[in-house]
């Protein structure tokens, strides 16, 4: 019965890889994967990727439900990498690994100054959660330039500066103005 | 007949072994009475899952660890009081050897291991100090800083044949209290998901069938799921937060760590992300198998459902919407007046005059028009015209948040395999029994699953000719799947099909005789389908035009290859009852263009979520062909 069914099984998964073949989904994650070895000025091994290949990120990062991508990256026994230890982002790359998973969102975000992307990233800025409203306004005010970015650490400079100059957020967020 | 040698020589080389085991050990120990505390606890049922031992048929054990470096004993995968002595052996030495900078110790891979047998008092007195001797695993153990536990539903996506039927995981919450300051983003999630490397396509297919990927633990901060699952392919999340206390957390998280350095075989079918997840969970449910209640199709939905049946770990749930259901939710929020604006916006992509409108109108059309941008662009990179809306944009208020119900709870839906009965009557009287391995169709229970979606595996049928007296030949569908996306204006997805069956040919030549086809092609959708929001109905006219090929198993058949065009409605009439009407026409181009078509009618009224009565009436223009039959889903 078993055999029976797995044959069958096999039937309806290699059918379902003709009927996607359009797609290539899984041919373009491995094309992207093998052509991005080389991790960019960032150093970190999975923002550089995303950056670098954005045209097929969403194959990329769809992969990831099956390992092909993420357990490289994330795997908790593959030790240290350019940017995660054991699995978990290192401290340092932190918010930069968010900001290059999450850039469409946060920038979307702080053009409507509302969002729970935007609302996570000012608790990794160091903000307290009464602060978030205002983080929100104030990078609100800068989207044209905030916008002009597109390298995750300078963006996060970009951030800091903004936060700086406004002095009600500053202490708020554990910077001096 | 050789399989059935093997298995024997396999039991015989285990009994001998476990017997061996048994002897050598009894003259290793000097301690009679330590040794049968070690009998004793190496029948614990905490230990048991620790090695995640099952028992065969014949009572023997076996671990379900295919890594090769988990076990420490050399026969401990069969053994678990082999596993167990070693187990304290190496701890022993390393509680001696404490100190010795150079020295990789076995407790630092077995921390939960270790934090058990301390409670059994099997161990040297000494204290090991897990904190200073082991520092990779505290550090990692401190990051994770689970403070309790959600397991989170992925839903369908039929775009990715690996995640047609959803996929789960686990997040470790940081706090207890949903706060800003701990933002639920930052937690970490496990993920359990076969490693396949590079590989892809038909390759990636059958090894993954036969468990020849190895299956691994991988933890990811909850924002990349978030964002590979609600952006990227516009997936809904639903979280069902459980009730575990510290210490079941705890034991959780170094469980996982014992875990992290070993891998299982990972089947599609059964032993699944769903199936692992379940079994590191039933650490906290030691004396129960939670597992065994599994179906033997087991889809990811399984464990939620299990665990809502079986313990009473569940305490709270939240729906995460996709980039799709949120800018559906904004667009029908929207005045009539605004919608037709927002609209238009999209589909040329332009930023008309919106001075007619008032503030509050204005943010909520950009805001609409922004979120679809961004469900559909699923680039990293922003378009040049999703900056100038966002540029726009920031001059008003803050955006209002889209909050959404628990809605279309995933563990509503009906279990996926099914049993029936029924009797059918065309040229023949036949006495029917029907079967199906898996998982949903258009005229199931919509309830937990999406309502476009139509995944049959195994479906078929035994047929009995009461007139005769006879048995037919039985029908078979192997895969049939019919995916419709509704058309519309600014969301034009085609619809699609595919279905490999055994059937009858319902040709007037030879109504009864099988053939096997194989029929494929896109197709068109219309209508409503208000999926997730509110009401589950739909009415829906589809048409397919699909390639029709069949190979005739009967000499006085012809096989079959041509267009086929196949239409319909599908509408539901409240949650009771759901209708399919359709018309088929093909043409044979291996028969000199010779034609058959068909209306045909079915219906299904739902009794309860495991009751299902159906009538199925179809007329093929020179015969007619009716079936009534009961399907009992389990």
């Amino acid at each position: 019965m078993k055999s029976k069914i797995l044959v069958s099984l096999f039937c309806v998964m290699s059918l379902c890889g003709v009927a996607f073949a359009e797609d290539g989904v899984v041919e373009n994650v491995t094309n992207d994967l093998k052509g991005s070895g080389t991790y960019g000025a960032a150093g970190c091994g999975l923002g550089s990727m995303l950056f670098q290949k954005n045209t097929k990120v969403q194959q990329v990062l769809a992969a990831t439900t099956n390992g092909t991508f993420g357990s490289q990256t994330f795997g908790i026994s593959s030790g240290t990498s350019n940017c995660t230890s054991q699995g978990l982002s290192m401290i340092e790359k932190e918010k930069e690994i968010f900001v290059e998973v999450n850039y469409a969102t946060l920038q979307k975000e702080i053009a409507q100054a509302n969002g729970e992307t935007l609302a996570s990233f000012a608790t990794l800025m160091g903000c307290s959660s009464a602060a978030h409203n205002q983080f929100a306004k104030t990078l609100q005010k800068n989207t044209t330039e905030l916008n002009k970015i597109s390298n995750g650490t300078e963006f996060i400079q970009a951030v800091e500066a903004t936060v700086k100059s406004d002095s009600d957020l500053a202490p708020l967020c554990g910077l001096n103005s | 007949m050789i399989k059935k040698i093997i298995t024997r020589a396999f039991f015989y080389l285990c009994s001998l072994l476990i017997l061996l085991s048994h002897t050598s050990l009894q003259a290793l120990s000097k301690d009679q009475y330590q040794l049968s505390q070690l009998e004793l606890l190496s029948q614990d049922p905490f230990w048991l899952k620790l090695g995640h031992y099952q028992t065969n048929k014949k009572n023997k054990f076996k671990g379900e660890i295919d890594g090769e470096n988990f076990y420490l004993a050399k026969e401990g995968r069969f053994d678990p009081l082999r596993e167990l002595d070693a187990t304290v052996k190496a701890f022993n030495l390393d509680i001696i050897n404490q100190g010795d900078p150079k020295r990789v110790y076995t407790i630092c891979q077995y921390p939960l291991r270790y934090t058990w047998l301390v409670k059994q008092q099997v161990l040297a007195k000494e204290k090991f100090n897990l904190q200073e001797s082991c520092p990779t695993f505290s550090d990692w153990f401190d990051r994770i800083h689970a403070k309790s536990a959600v397991l989170v539903f992925a839903g369908s996506y039929l775009n990715n044949p690996s995640s047609m039927f959803g996929h789960t995981f686990l997040r470790f919450k940081k706090t207890d209290q949903e706060d800003q300051q701990t933002p639920a983003m930052l937690d970490y999630v496990v993920n359990f998901a076969a490693n396949t490397g590079n590989e892809g396509g038909l390759l990636y297919t059958i090894k993954g069938l036969f468990g020849q990927y190895p299956g691994i633990f991988s933890t990811f901060p909850y924002h990349v799921k978030i964002n590979e699952y609600t952006n990227i392919e516009s997936r809904d999340l639903w979280e069902y937060h459980l009730n575990l206390n510290q210490t079941q957390i705890d034991f959780l998280v170094m469980h996982l760590w014992e875990l992290s350095k070993t891998h299982f075989d990972y089947f599609f079918i059964d032993e699944n992300c769903s199936y692992f997840l379940l079994s590191l969970l039933e650490l906290n449910n030691p004396k129960h198998d939670l597992i065994d209640k599994l179906p033997f199709f087991t889809a990811p939905v399984d464990t939620i459902k299990v665990l809502k049946s079986k313990t009473d770990w569940i305490e709270k749930t939240v729906h995460r919407l996709s980039t799709q259901q949120i800018y559906e939710h904004r667009l029908k929020a929207l005045s009539r007046a605004s919608k037709k604006t927002a609209v238009k916006m999209i589909r040329k992509k332009n930023i008309p005059d919106l001075s007619f409108y008032s503030q509050e109108e204005k943010k909520q059309i950009f805001d609409t028009v922004i979120d679809y941008q961004k469900y559909k662009n699923r680039k990293m990179i922003p378009s040049d015209y999703e900056k100038e809306l966002w540029v726009k944009r920031s001059h008003f208020s803050s955006a209002d948040p889209v909050s959404a119900a628990f809605t279309n709870d995933p563990t509503d839906s009906h279990p996926t395999m099914r049993f029936g009965l029924g009797a059918q009557y065309n040229e023949n009287f036949l006495v029917n029994i029907y079967f199906r391995g898996a998982y949903h169709d258009q005229l199931n229970l919509q309830d937990g699953l999406n309502n476009l979606s139509h995944i049959e595996a195994l479906n078929g049928k035994i047929k009995f000719n009461v007139d005769t007296k006879k048995m037919m030949a039985p029908e078979l569908s192997i895969v049939n799947i019919i995916s419709l996306s509704p058309f519309k204006k600014i969301n034009k997805k085609p619809s699609w099909n595919i279905d490999l069956s055994v059937e009858d040919s319902y040709r007037k030549s030879c109504y009864s005789c099988s053939q096997v086809r194989l029929s494929f092609g896109p197709g068109i959708s219309l209508g409503q389908f208000d999926f997730g929001v509110k009401e589950n109905k739909r009415l829906l006219g589809f048409a397919f035009l699909n390639s029709y090929n069949a190979l005739s198993l009967y000499k006085n058949l012809n096989s079959w290859v041509g267009p086929e065009l196949e239409t319909g409605v599908l509408f539901d009439v409240g949650q009771l009852l759901a209708n399919k009407l359709s018309f088929s026409y093909a043409m044979n181009a291996l028969d000199d263009f010779s034609m058959k078509k068909y209306v045909r009618a079915q219906h299904a009224l739902h009794l309860s979520k495991t009751h299902e009565l159906r009538f199925d009436y179809r007329f093929n223009f020179d015969q007619q062909d009716v079936s009534l039959y009961y399907l009992y889903y389990f």
